[in-house]
This record gives C-alpha cells, sequence and structure tokens, in this order.
C-alpha cells in the first residue's frame, strides 16, 4: 500500500508540473486552432535561462522573472513572425501549423545544443538541500510540494481568469467562433497574440519546474513537446480541467506501468491504454465533439 | 572522395522509396500521418530477422518486409474511420513510439539497443557500386508504379478524397477502402526502404527509426512537395545533400551536428510558410 | 411507384429538432422542387436521404430498394447523385477529372488506364450543360457560375435514378439562371427524375411539376406549384420567420 501511496504522490507532483505546460497547449489551440509543439522548445530554453541567470548573480525572484519574460517574449516572437504569417495564405487548421511548430521545436532544441552543449547541466537547487517530510509513510520532497503549489495556484488562476475576466471571455468567443468574434468587435489578433505570449509564459514556469526535476538537457525538448501533446488530446483538446486530470492518469499509469512492468515498458503501456482509450472516445476526456 | 558519391547516392535512392512511400499517403491520399519511421521499422527489422534468425533468401525478405509493412500500415489506417486530424496526428506519433519502445524491450528477439549487427545480403552487394546500381534500379522501378497508381483511375480517386471527402462519398467512392488502400501502398514502399537500409548499413538498432527519421522524411517530402513522386525524389537528394554536405563546414562536430538541424529545420519552416507547394509538389500543404 | 419515398424521417442536433418526422415521394420524371424558409431543414433532409448524416428514425427507399442503412457510398452507388449548397469541387483536379471520376462506378484498376470511351462521354455530358472550357482546366480555376456548371455536370455524369440538387442557381448570374431552367427541363424530356432544392420562387414556379414546402423540419404543404404557392400557410411559414 505504502507503494501506491508513493507513486499517488509522485504522479501528483509530476502531473502538476505536465498539466501546466499541457494547460498552456491546450488553450493556444483552443484559441487559435495551432498545436503549439514548439513550446517543448520554450519550456527547454526557459529552463537553461532560469538557470544561467541564477548561476550569474541574478537571485532566485529575479530568475525566475526574467525566465518567464523571455518565455512570454519567445512565445510573441513565434506568434508574429510564424503563426500569424501562417493564417494568412491558409485555413486557420491543418497539417501545416503542426509541421511549422515541429520545425520550431527543432531550431530551439539545436540552438540550446549551440549555445550550452550536449552536456546534461545539473540543476543544483537550494531544494536538494532540505530533507524530504515523511507524511503517512511517503516520502515527500519539499520539491514537489513547491511544484504542487506553484502549479495548482497557476491553474486556478488560469481557469478563473479564462472564466471570469473580460479578456478570458473574449478569449473564449474567440475559441468557440471567431468570426462571430470579429463581428461583435472583439479585436481576435491581439487576442491570439495575447494568448501565445501567456500561455509561453507558464510554460516558462514549467520550464522552471522541469529544470528542477530534470536537469537540463537539450534533447529533452521533444519530451516537452509531446507531453502536453498527448495530454491535452487525451484530456480533451481545449480544456484546462482535461489538462489536468488527463496529465495527473498519464503520470499515474506511467508510474504504475514502471512498477507493474518494466522500466522500459512504462511507455509503452502509457501509450497503449491512452491509445485504446481515444479509441473509444476520440474528442478526450473533457473535449468537445466536432460534428 | 568517390566512396563518400557511391554512399550519399545509395543512401538518397533508399530514402527516396521511403519519402515516395510517405507521399502516396500525404499527397496522394491528403492522409498525414507521423508513423512513417516506424514503419521504416517495421521493414528494416522484418527483413533483417528473417535473413538473421530464418536465413531467408534475400528476394523473399525483402518482400515479407513489404508486406508486413504494408499490412501494419493499414491496421493502423483503419483506426482514423472514428479519430480524425489532430488526435489522429498523435496516435500516428504514438505508433512509431510504441513500435521503437518494443523493439527495444523485446530483447529476445531484437537484442533491444544493442541492434542487429551482421546483416545478410547477397555476396553481389559486397561491392558498394553494385549495391548502388541496385538501389537505384529499384528506385526508379518505384517510381514507375507509383507514378502509374497516380495517374490511374484509383489515383483519380485518392485525389477526390484528399480534396473533398464528403463530395467523394456522394460520387459514391468506397473512402475507408480507398484510404487503407493508400496507407498499405505507402506502408509497402515504406518497409521497402527500411529494408534495403538494413541491407546498406548492415546494422540497425531500434534508435534509428525514431523522431529524428521521422522529421529527415517530413523534411524531405514537403520540401520536395506533396502529390508527385519526382518530388519526392528531388526533395531527398536536395535536402540529404544540404545534410550531409553541412558535414564538411569547418567547425566541430558538435557544433556541426545542431547546425545541420537548425538549417534543416530553418528550410522547412520556411517552405512550409511561403511555397507550400515545395519544390516540384501538385498538392499544396494544408 | 415512387421513385423516391421517404417516411418519418428525423434528426435532432444537441437540443434542436432539425427534422420532424418528414414524409414525402418523388414521383419518375418528374422534377420536385423542395422549399422553405431558411432553416425550415431541406439541406438537412437531403444529407439524411444521401447518408451524410445518420437519420434518428425513419426510412429512405430508392426505386425499391431500402437505403436506410447503407453507408453514404452505398446509397450513392444505388442511385444518388446529388450536388451541394456550397459547391464542392476536387480544389487539385482538373474538369476532365471530375467527370471521369463520376463516370467509374469503381475505381480499382490500379494500373490501368481510362477507355477511349469515356472522353465521348465526358465531351457529351459538359455539351449537355453548356461548360465550355478546356477539359484541362483545373477547379478552381472556374468562374462561379461554372463551378456550378462543373458541380452539376459531375452529378449528372455519374450514373443514377435520381438526382438531388441543392440550390443549383444560387448567386448565380440571370442568364446562367435561365439556362438552368431550360437546361432542367431538357433533363427531365430526356427521362431525368429530379429533386430540387430552391429559394428561388420564379424558378420553381416554371420549371417544377411538384412542390413540397418544408417548415420546421415537417412538410407543411404539397402540390402543384400554383397551389402550394398561394397557400396561405406557406405565405405566413415565410413571412412570420
Amino acid at each position: 500500500m505504502d507503494i501506491y501511496l508513493q507513486l499517488l504522490w509522485n504522479s501528483t507532483a509530476l502531473a502538476a508540473l505536465f498539466a501546466l505546460s499541457t494547460a498552456a497547449f491546450s488553450v493556444v489551440y483552443s484559441v487559435t486552432r495551432v498545436l503549439y509543439v514548439a513550446v517543448g522548445g520554450v519550456v527547454l530554453v526557459s529552463g537553461y535561462v532560469f538557470y544561467f541567470s541564477l548561476t550569474h548573480g541574478f537571485g532566485w525572484l529575479g530568475a525566475v522573472v526574467f525566465a518567464v519574460v523571455i518565455s512570454g517574449a519567445l512565445g510573441w516572437i513565434l506568434n508574429t513572425f510564424v503563426y500569424e504569417n501562417l493564417r494568412r495564405s491558409r485555413p486557420i487548421t491543418g497539417t501545416a501549423g503542426m509541421l511549422a511548430s515541429v520545425a520550431v521545436l527543432i531550431v530551439l532544441q539545436n540552438l540550446a545544443l549551440l549555445l550550452w552543449s550536449s552536456q546534461t547541466i545539473v540543476v543544483h537547487s537550494v531544494f536538494d538541500t532540505w530533507s524530504p517530510w515523511i507524511v503517512a509513510g511517503v516520502r515527500v520532497s519539499v520539491l514537489s510540494v513547491v511544484t504542487l503549489a506553484v502549479a495548482a495556484v497557476l491553474i486556478v488562476a488560469l481557469f478563473l481568469f479564462m472564466r471570469c475576466s473580460r479578456t478570458g471571455r473574449a478569449m473564449r468567443a474567440v475559441s468557440d467562433h471567431e468570426e462571430m468574434a470579429e463581428v461583435v468587435g472583439v479585436n481576435t489578433r491581439r487576442i491570439r497574440q495575447l494568448t501565445f505570449v501567456g500561455c509561453s509564459a507558464l510554460a516558462g514556469v514549467a520550464g522552471i519546474l522541469a529544470a528542477l526535476h530534470f536537469n537540463l538537457e537539450p534533447s529533452r525538448a521533444v519530451n516537452y513537446a509531446i507531453e502536453p501533446f498527448s495530454v491535452a488530446v487525451v484530456g480533451g483538446l481545449g480544456s484546462v480541467g482535461g489538462a489536468v486530470v488527463g496529465a495527473f492518469l498519464f503520470q499515474l499509469l506511467s508510474n504504475l506501468g514502471g512498477y507493474w512492468f518494466a522500466a522500459g515498458l512504462r511507455t509503452l503501456f502509457t501509450f497503449i491504454v491512452a491509445f485504446l482509450f481515444l479509441l473509444l472516445r476520440p474528442q478526450g476526456l473533457f473535449g468537445k465533439k466536432r460534428i | 572522395m568517390e566512396a563518400f558519391l557511391i554512399y550519399f547516392l545509395t543512401l538518397g535512392a533508399i530514402f527516396s522509396i521511403g519519402t515516395m512511400g510517405y507521399n502516396v499517403s500525404a499527397g496522394y491520399a491528403g492522409f498525414f500521418t507521423l508513423a512513417h519511421a516506424g514503419i521504416v521499422a517495421v521493414g528494416a527489422y522484418t527483413y533483417a530477422l528473417l535473413t538473421l534468425k530464418l536465413d531467408v533468401p534475400f528476394g523473399l525478405a525483402i518482400i515479407a518486409a513489404m508486406v508486413f509493412s504494408a499490412l501494419v500500415s493499414a491496421l493502423l489506417s483503419f483506426a482514423s474511420k472514428k479519430i480524425r486530424g489532430d488526435a489522429f496526428a498523435i496516435l500516428t506519433l504514438w505508433f512509431g513510439f510504441v513500435v521503437v519502445t518494443v523493439l527495444l524491450n523485446w530483447r529476445d528477439l531484437t537484442r533491444g539497443a544493442l541492434g542487429l549487427p551482421g546483416i545478410p545480403h547477397p555476396a553481389l552487394f559486397n561491392d558498394k557500386v553494385l549495391l548502388f546500381l541496385f538501389c537505384v534500379i529499384v528506385m526508379i522501378l518505384s517510381y514507375v508504379v507509383l507514378e502509374r497508381i497516380g495517374s490511374s483511375p484509383f489515383g483519380r480517386a485518392l485525389g477526390a478524397v484528399r480534396d473533398d471527402e464528403t463530395a467523394a462519398l456522394a460520387l459514391g467512392k468506397d473512402v475507408v477502402r480507398l484510404r487503407v488502400s493508400s496507407a498499405a501502398i505507402s506502408g509497402a514502399f515504406a518497409g521497402l526502404s527500411g529494408a534495403l537500409l538494413a541491407v546498406f548499413l548492415g546494422f540497425i538498432d531500434p534508435n534509428l527509426f525514431g523522431i529524428p527519421l521521422l522529421v529527415q522524411f517530413i523534411g524531405y517530402m514537403v520540401i520536395g512537395g506533396l502529390g508527385r513522386m519526382e518530388a519526392s525524389i528531388a526533395g531527398t537528394f536536395l535536402m540529404l545533400g544540404v545534410r550531409e554536405g553541412v558535414r564538411f563546414l569547418p567547425f566541430e562536430p558538435e557544433l556541426v551536428g545542431a547546425l545541420r538541424e537548425i538549417i534543416f529545420a530553418a528550410i522547412l519552416g520556411l517552405v512550409i510558410l511561403y511555397r507550400p507547394k515545395g519544390i516540384m509538389g501538385k498538392v499544396e500543404l494544408e | 411507384m415512387a421513385l423516391l419515398s421517404i417516411n418519418n424521417l428525423s434528426k435532432h442536433f444537441g437540443g434542436v429538432q432539425a427534422v420532424k418526422g418528414c414524409a414525402f415521394d418523388v414521383q419518375p420524371n418528374t422534377i420536385t422542387a423542395l422549399i422553405g424558409p431558411n432553416g425550415a431543414g431541406k439541406t438537412t433532409v437531403f444529407n439524411l436521404v444521401s447518408g451524410l448524416i445518420e437519420a434518428d428514425s425513419g426510412s429512405v427507399v430508392l426505386a425499391g430498394t431500402d437505403l436506410t442503412n447503407l453507408a453514404a457510398h452505398r446509397r450513392a452507388r444505388a442511385g444518388l447523385s446529388r450536388t451541394f449548397q456550397l459547391v464542392r469541387l476536387f480544389k487539385n483536379l482538373t474538369v476532365r477529372e471530375h467527370v471521369y471520376l463520376a463516370l467509374h462506378e469503381d475505381d480499382i484498376s490500379l494500373l490501368s488506364k481510362d477507355g477511349p470511351e469515356f472522353e465521348q462521354k465526358m465531351i457529351d455530358v459538359l455539351k449537355t450543360v453548356g461548360l465550355e472550357k478546356p477539359a484541362e482546366t483545373l477547379a478552381p480555376d472556374l468562374s462561379y457560375g461554372q463551378q456550378k456548371l462543373l458541380d452539376l455536370a459531375r452529378a449528372l455524369a455519374k450514373p443514377h435514378q435520381l438526382l438531388m440538387l441543392d440550390e443549383p442557381v444560387a448567386g448565380v448570374n440571370p442568364v446562367l439562371r435561365e439556362r438552368f431552367k431550360t437546361l432542367l427541363k431538357e433533363l427531365k424530356a430526356k427521362g431525368e427524375t429530379i429533386l430540387v432544392i430552391e429559394h428561388d420562387m420564379d424558378f420553381v414556379r416554371s420549371v417544377a411539376d411538384h412542390v413540397i414546402v418544408m417548415d420546421q423540419g415537417a412538410v407543411l404543404a404539397q402540390g402543384k406549384p400554383e397551389e402550394v404557392l398561394s397557400d396561405k400557410r406557406v405565405l405566413e411559414a415565410y413571412l412570420g420567420t
């Protein structure tokens, strides 16, 4: 039983991290119909920026803020020069958007490689020095608590923002029916821009947390892209709640799979379950059924 | 230098076959999957295992690789019946992962990450030039067959499904059957490419067939242009040339690797944005 | 015996009942017009009949064959041929390819070529609708009116028993509109059975033998054009919206 509780806790902490980047991915998709696979690159770069700021005298708060700002800026750049560009010449959805994202992801990953080499950088954090708490027989590391707390706050904030604020409602209007939103006077271009910047900033936070959990390594960019994509699809594209539940289920499945079967099979197990799930429910957990 | 040229041209021919197969699915039928590298892996490992473990003769092993790859690809396309668009993309991507994961973990069969060395091939191909000629001939034959298919009534029906599935249905076209057939054809040539790769390299391991290979094929196909087989050959040789060419730049190896990927991805991105038909494609990338 | 027989056809979307117990017959060798205010469910009925949408209940019978449980492409092969309200052409294919696609029932031939008789059939059908553009022209390069003609040519070329036209003259210039009128009458004279959705009352009055009026998903009235178009309930339905 202890093991399962431990697995449950581990899953929760990591799920929180991935829920952040998944929510970012999902919201971007919902508002702009772009498959923001490049978010993996943003997550990666943010980690590096955070780490190097920290080691170059920025101080914790400074490093965090700087990394998040850079992430947001990256989102703005990508939207302006890639995605808005794409929209000029063809309908919004489609493979082209996803492929362009993939191309951007590869550029970002290899830029990181160029700038910071392929050597894994272990991010020594102050958290390492604090011993974990033991709660009901479960090892609860300080980092996991912080991760959960930060992610939870941000996701709830995102959710409330989308539901209650004027901009949030405008975003949902654009998400539901872009042409309609234009007609009612919403500046859809600005909303899309805002969405990209905001969600990229969120991804930036996820990147900082990821650096603390997984260290820094350019090849992780692909993981940081595929996880949100997969989870978003299973949770339902566009749904923040789906991102959270989906991230949790994925982590849980992955950890259970790793525990029940060999470590190498955890991915297999997760994907097979997800595959079967999608076959039965193509729109994901909380996704909208397309007519 | 000459050895390098032979190496380059042979690899180009082998990849071209795979790119053409990919183009059948994405360009002819408008059915974009991300499982292509996985299907190539299926072909490569089928050939390798049959020849290594069961002493199956060359020709038979190649055909078996094609058939098995075609089957796997067709089965995967069945899932598209219920799942469309973005969910389907991720599904096919997962499939590619599943293939690599299975290959990595089924150590009894595949030796996992250690890979399969010493893959047999006809003694004839010890001569690199003869192997090159063989691959080029196979490439040309593949081109002829696939081009013919493209301009046949079947190919035309695929185009209809690609351009407007609803209208195709209204004309009485069995869209599901057409899609599955195109997936089978695509898979067969992906498998052929994989098998020839196994022959050419003499050694394969699961990590050859992951995302990097997928992105390569996507690049070759999209930059060449969708919907035309010549475009796939041109795109493959051109971009493979760019990739190999970058190697000769005067930078350290690690830098060169990253530079190569950046240049490749940048060209792909620019083509997607500004030239959706690629170099000489017939159909725009949606 | 009726060529097409629809009975108790119903379909709801979310909370909206788009089609409600719809029933009517189409007699062979007639031009039947399906009219009604916007949102009456006319195109939905077309989609239900052609199988592009699954009905909640009801039956569709074509010349004695029950289509109700058949997939869309099988219904097409059973003898339905249709056009679409918003022209659905194949944007990477030429005029010739559109017609050839329609002429071929089955396209299984992977490696063979088209027989020579197809060219003549294509020429004939293009001449019938009056599309005077090189067969090599790509669909997007045609003008709107020409695209409408191609849509019709494609539907005609496809082997069929019933021709279903969804607003064939919507947005079309008056000259072309007149041509469509003449064309439909010529087709009827050749033995065709046509079911057409249209908003242009003048068009309906001049070509239709029988008119079916739908409102809010159900059949409101049907009969000869003059009767139906002066029926008070019909006028109310149109004005009341």
